[in-house]
Formats: C-alpha cells, structure tokens, sequence
C-alpha cells in the first residue's frame, strides 16, 4: 500500500504541512508530490482540483479529495490513525469536514501568518479558470 | 514468650504457606490466560509470545514472593500481640499491590494489541473518485553497447 499525496506548492502552510509529514514515521509509504510539478500534471492532470484541494491517491489510482484527503493523510501516520477514525464518525464529522475546509479555503492567510519557509520546487505559480465546487467530503 | 521475637514462628508458617499458595495460585491463571492474549498480539511469532508469556510469570513469581517475604517483619508489638490481624494486614497488602501491578500490566497489553490492530485497518473513508492512469512516456531508446574490442 502506498499513497501520493499532492498538495499545492505556492501556499507556506502546506509547504510546512508537507515537511511535518515527510518526518512522520508512517504505516504506509507516501510519495508527496507538489501539484505544480511535471510529474504531478502528467499523472493527474485530469483532476480539476489539482493544487486547489489537497489530493490522496491510492495504488488502484483511486483518490480522496479535499477533506477526505486530509483525513487520509492523516490515517497514514502511525500517531494519528485512530484520530482518522474518531474524526470520520458520526459526531465527528461535520465538525472535522467544515474545519478541513476552512483550513483549505484559508491556507495563503493562514500561511502568511506561520511564515513561509523557502521553496526550491514551486513550479511557476498559473493562473487557473474558476473551478467547480470540490466534492463534499465523507459523509 | 521471648518479647524480642517479631512474630511467633506458627505465624510465619502460616503466612508462607498461605502467600506462596497463592503466588501459584496467581501464576497459574496468568500463565494459561496470559498465553492466549499475547498469541493475539503476537500473531506471527508464537515462539515469541509463549518466551513472553513465560518469562512475565517467572517475573511475577519473584516479584510476588519476594514482596510477600518484604513485608513481613517488624512491628514487634502489632506482631506478637495480635498475629492474626497482623498476617491478614500483609497479605491484604499483598494482594492490593499485586492487583494494582496487574491491571497496568493489562493496560500496557492491551495497548500493544491495540496498535497491532491499528497496522491494518483500512481508510476511515472510501475513495471518492478513480483517476485512470496516465499514458507512460515514451521509454528512452534503448542504447546498446557495442562490443568492446579485446584488448591486445
């Protein structure tokens, strides 16, 4: 089991997010992929949330989007599976969905006030058309 | 009676033969309840969980004993006026210990199968698309080495 995560390179918060993660001892292996990059847009290129909403894929190319993928992102570590699990019940939920889209909607803001640690692979940032709403997450 | 002795000798027997009665008593049920738990978490090395399971017990019996024998002494007077509340007292105190040792170390099991279980569960949340694959790139041609001319 593997999974690539992509996340948008131009924002200092999943840049740091990105660094946390890669130091995380994990229960799979993750590939983290900026969505800017070659690679990226080869594979995925077909996603329209591509850098706008944190995407998970799995080794079947079978992906979670936004919320989820945060969620999934999360069952990945060793220390914070079983909070994926408390965060996707019932009681959870709603909860954790509205405040990982928050954290999304506001990650340039948010970004700017952790600090933006340098970027040696951003690719060059594109303009992008307005996009459909991403999909609700889990529930 | 010898106002030096701690406790009359009877009474040492008696509290060694009732304390290591039940130190085996204990050890027993550890041993037989103990080794299905850790074949449980110890899925794939039995060997591993009955070397464990063994040498837990064999902790726990020179832990029990050993405090048992701890305990028992001093108090001269408490001792020697009144044995019986004196032997009860120790192994109240012994069973108290011991207990309050056992559930910690049923806490600290439990929490080693728990995240042995957690190794394996599945996403909390389904995939919500497929991405189909994309089209490789073209693999580089394939660049043959000519053979080398033989040296001299």
């Amino acid at each position: 089991m593997g999974l690539t995560v992509v996340y948008d390179e131009h924002c200092a918060l999943c840049r740091r997010a990105r660094e946390w993660l890669a130091t995380q001892p994990t229960y799979v292996e993750l590939e983290l992929l900026a969505a800017g990059s070659p690679e990226a847009r080869r594979r995925y290129g077909g996603l329209p949330w591509l850098g706008q909403e944190l995407v998970v894929v799995n080794e079947h190319d079978e992906a979670w989007i936004g919320p989820a993928a945060f969620l999934v992102a999360m069952w990945s570590t060793r220390r914070y599976r079983s909070w994926s699990y408390r965060l996707s019940s019932a009681a959870f939920a709603p909860m954790a969905e509205r405040f990982f889209h928050m954290i999304s909607a506001r990650r340039h803001r948010i970004g700017a006030i952790v600090g933006s640690p340098g970027c040696t692979y951003c690719a060059r940032p594109e303009h992008r058309a307005s996009l459909p709403l991403p999909p609700n997450g889990w529930t | 009676m010898n106002p030096t002795a701690t406790a009359p000798p009877v009474l040492y027997g008696v509290y060694i033969v009732l304390s290591i009665a039940l130190t085996v008593l204990l050890a027993a049920t550890l041993y037989r309840n103990g080794r299905t738990f850790l074949r449980d978490v110890f899925a794939e090395q039995q060997a591993m969980a009955d070397a464990l399971n063994h040498l837990l017990v064999v902790g726990f019996f020179m832990l029990n004993a050993g405090y048992a024998l701890l305990i028992f002494r001093g108090e001269d007077a408490k001792a020697s006026a009144r044995p019986a509340d004196f032997a009860m007292d120790r192994l109240g105190l012994l069973l108290v210990t011991l207990g309050i040792i056992h559930f910690v170390n049923m806490a600290v099991f439990w929490k080693i199968r728990h995240r042995a279980r957690m190794a394996e569960l599945p996403p909390p949340v389904q995939p919500q698309m497929y991405v189909p694959p994309a089209p490789r790139p073209p693999a580089p041609p394939v660049q043959w080495d000519r053979p080398r001319p033989a040296h001299g």
